[in-house]
């Protein structure tokens, strides 16, 4: 448990040692990306030590978080997770069979490339709550940021959405994927300690990275609202997996409160 | 909730298609050379309709729905879009359940399969279909060789096909990855369904069910309509059974394939 802990305490870069690039924290959890939230979660699974660092700068690909590795910058979590994978000679899915070796990345598939979307848009595009979760400075700062949001963040995620099919769907039919979705998920998972087993495999911090981040940060989202009613076992798996690899959660929050600049940079990291 | 049933349960699937009247229309990309069908989701939904035994004529069109999506189906003089949706509406329409023999945690396999396929997987052969094997797109069409010309000018312009097509794939993700990055992501996603499949007839099992319209809808095209394709040869070459797969949906659902195709000009 407590080497899980010393991964986040570092304060220098050490040689070898992992930077993780991100959006940095909230008032309510760790990370605002899921994507951010899964590779994390993977790092503790793992023991791999690493250091969070918030950014703005996008890489090549666009696509956060991103990895610097021994002067190296990797993008995208699962490319990251691959090469890890093979820097540190991990293997979370050991144990599995090719066929579920196969289902696990059919759910994968099913929470990135399909939940993600209606998650995010329940997060970005229906209320302003997602304001309430980012600590500013000062009024101005959060006016600024709302304005960024309506002028830049909200169009290019519509414009993503519509380009990979989802965003052509009204409102109503977007929450009904993100139903289906979360049933198969809590359909999947039954009675199970972790997704495949008893044992925990690479998916679980997929699962772990988007349900857990709605329903720990994003708990008044209709989808956080249809879990807590409809899929009990669902909730206690995600309680399980943070108490587990997160008994840090609460501390790490941005405290409630926080508006320098300042401090919150040093939150950080 | 009506419980109409459009066919008795010994309607043959191929005869569920007619050329006369139906009381589901499904508008979709028209016939190819080597397909019934030129695009994988209308596939899966007229395969679907088989499965189902359900009656239904098909329109080869090139007019988008109200969300610009195609195929679509008009039942009943209503218009339902969405292949997703379209299946959910029949399901209810004619009291179908392909599903109904799955447990619990199999309808949950079944759901992250088919978003595996249609969110994912969609997108490598969505890619070697309208960017790199571009050029050899009419060659499959049964157009005359001045529609042909048409048809490349219109679809490689700057609001064509083409480019909208390489707009979506940057929207979704997937765009951003390099040429080999994007080949291997989908060999990933065809060996896993290669490996989940294994031994069974059916994805799923004994039964055919409702995701394997879907596994159909895009490994069938690929298979038998995009014989050019780097992930044809790779199925071909790597994974035997979801070749035997095809062959295997085809003959029970589409004993009709070769009269379906278009004939060429």
């Amino acid at each position: 448990m407590s080497s899980k802990m010393e991964a986040q305490s570092s304060g220098n870069v050490v040689q070898g040692e992992i930077t993780v690039f991100g959006f940095g924290k909230s008032f309510l959890g760790p990370c605002l990306s899921p994507f951010n939230l899964k590779l994390q979660t993977y790092l503790r699974m793992t023991d791999i030590k690493y250091k969070p660092w918030f950014t703005t700068k996008m890489p090549s690909k666009g696509k956060i978080p991103y990895i610097e590795h021994n002067g190296k910058i990797v993008e995208d979590s699962s490319f990251i997770i691959q090469h890890l994978n093979s820097e540190y000679k991990k293997d979370l899915n050991a144990h599995l069979t090719p066929a579920e070796k196969a289902i696990a990345l059919s759910f994968q598939r099913l929470v990135e490339d399909n939940l993600y979307w209606t998650l995010a848009y329940q997060r970005w595009l229906m209320d302003d709550s997602i304001l309430d979760l980012i600590p500013f400075p000062n009024r101005f700062a959060t006016k600024l940021f709302s304005w960024y949001t309506s002028l830049k963040l909200r169009p290019d995620l519509r414009k993503n959405m519509r380009g990979q099919g989802i965003g052509r769907h009204s409102e109503e039919e977007i929450l009904k994927i993100a139903k289906l979705d979360l049933g198969a998920i809590a359909d999947f998972l039954g009675e199970k300690e972790f997704f495949m087993g008893s044992q925990p495999s690479e998916v679980d911090a997929v699962i772990f990275g988007f349900v857990g981040l709605m329903t720990f940060t994003g708990s008044n989202s209709v989808s956080a609202k249809d879990v807590k009613e409809n899929h009990p076992n669902l909730v206690a798996y995600v309680e399980r997996m943070k108490q587990l690899y997160w008994p840090d959660w609460d501390k790490l929050c941005i405290p409630e409160g926080t508006t320098s600049w300042d401090e919150m940079q040093q939150q950080c990291g | 909730m009506s419980n109409e049933t459009a066919v008795s349960e010994q309607t043959s699937p191929s005869s569920c298609q007619t050329d006369g009247a139906a009381d589901v229309t499904v508008y979709g990309l028209g016939r190819s050379l080597v397909a019934p069908c030129f695009s994988p989701f209308t596939l899966k939904l007229q395969t679907y309709l088989r499965m189902a035994g359900i009656k239904y004529k098909f329109e080869g069109s090139l007019k988008m729905s109200s969300k610009g999506k195609i195929p679509y189906i008009i039942h009943k003089g209503k218009q339902v879009e969405d292949t997703s949706f379209i299946v959910e509406y029949l399901n209810k329409e004619y009291s179908v359940d392909l599903n109904a023999h799955l447990s619990l945690s199999e309808k949950g396999i079944s759901v992250a399969f088919q978003r595996l396929i249609e969110e994912n997987l969609n997108w490598p052969l969505t890619y070697e279909r309208w960017i790199l094997k571009y050029n050899n797109l009419v060659d499959i069409l049964p157009f005359t060789s001045f529609k042909k010309k048409m048809f490349k000018l219109a679809t490689s312009s700057p609001f064509g096909m083409k480019s909208k097509v390489q707009a979506n794939m940057h929207g979704h993700g997937i765009g951003r990855h390099s040429k080999e990055d994007i080949f291997k992501i989908a060999e990933k996603d065809l060996t896993s369904i290669s490996n989940f499949l294994g031994d069974k007839p059916f994805l799923m099992g004994s039964k055919p069910s409702q995701v394997d319209a879907s596994i159909f809808g895009h490994i069938g095209i690929l298979m038998f309509a995009a014989t050019d394709f780097r992930t044809h040869r790779f199925v071909k070459d790597n994974l035997p059974n979801l070749v035997t797969y095809c062959e295997r949906v085809r003959e029970r659902f589409w004993p009709d394939w070769n009269d379906r195709v278009a004939e060429n000009i």
